[in-house]
């Protein structure tokens, strides 16, 4: 009743997580995940906690429903109530390019516009079982896990300049590194946020892999959200 | 002889833990409580500040001997 009287509409989800420490670490891994694209996240409660053993090790798994605004209604800085549009940023490259960080900062200096930049990045280099034993090796793990760790890196420091480039209002925008498909990556943060229009940002036809694999379109089809397509060279 | 039993709940609170927060109440209720006998964990939520677990807390339902004063 509430929700009619307000016309406010919130969006439920729930989130999975798990720590070998408590359930508490547990949820904390479970909000700082979910708190990287959901503004104003205030409470979550629990639907569900169990407990798996691996190798006798106790893994604490949580399960957490969190509920979170979906309108578009802000505070300007007059204190006047105004509709943004939420803006999801698909770009890894190109993330150093002026013209991006240009676009971005235009449409947040009246206020009317939020980003959230996923930087997606490639699983490393599929693993190969040892044919006589039909396991992975210890150290295929570890050599993927550091990759992975590298990657990750690349991609944090790359978000960091990006933010960098944008001076004050970077914090404005927030961001987060995703391994695997882009498309995979673009549906998981939609099932938990939610957006106007997406921005494909990519190297221009020929070296952009996204666009050889037709993301763009992908896109449109998959989330039902209009795409743009930003192209743009290497940096020099 | 045939037993009554009151039940009620209530929420506790912990910056630590869950288990705290049902601490918490459980010693809220003992001090004006006789013949505690089952806590039941019934919800449990948190909330959040800044993507940080703030608070901890803990419903739960309390059962102990109705006493008719006879």
């Amino acid at each position: 009743m509430s929700q009619l009287l307000t016309g406010r509409v919130d969006k439920v989800i729930q989130i999975v997580a798990v720590s070998p420490v408590s359930w508490e670490a547990a949820a904390q891994n479970a909000v700082t995940v979910a708190a990287k694209s959901i503004r104003d996240l205030t409470s979550a409660s629990v639907v569900e906690q169990d407990l798996s053993l691996a190798n006798g090790a106790p893994l604490y798994r949580i399960k957490l429903q969190v509920a979170f605004q979906v309108d578009r209604t802000r505070t300007d800085a007059a204190g006047v109530a105004v509709q943004v549009r939420r803006f999801l940023i698909v770009a890894n490259q190109t993330l150093a390019n002026a013209e991006l960080s240009q676009f971005v900062s235009s449409k947040l200096a009246d206020r009317r516009a939020e980003f959230h930049v996923i930087v997606p990045q490639r699983v490393p280099s599929v693993l190969h079982a040892d044919p006589a034993t039909g396991l992975i090796g210890p150290s295929a793990h570890s050599m993927v896990t550091e990759s992975r760790q590298a990657a990750r890196e690349e991609g944090e420091l790359r978000l960091a300049s990006f933010r960098g480039a944008l001076g004050d209002m970077g914090h404005a925008v927030t961001g987060e590194v995703m391994f695997g498909d882009p498309a995979t990556a673009v549906r998981s943060v939609l099932s938990r946020s939610s957006f106007d229009e997406i921005i494909v940002s990519t190297l221009p036809v020929g070296v952009s892999r996204w666009l050889k694999l037709d993301l763009p379109s992908r896109l449109e089809r998959a989330c039902n959200l209009p795409v743009t397509t930003v192209v743009q060279d290497e940096p020099s | 002889m045939d037993s009554v039993y009151n039940v009620i709940e209530l929420i506790g609170t912990s910056e630590q833990s869950w288990e705290g927060a049902a601490a918490a109440a459980v010693t809220e209720a003992s001090k004006t409580l006789r013949d505690l006998r089952v806590a039941e964990v019934i919800e449990q939520d948190l909330l959040i500040e800044d993507g940080n677990v703030v608070l901890y807390r803990t419903k739960i339902r309390l059962s102990f001997k109705h006493e008719s004063g006879e």
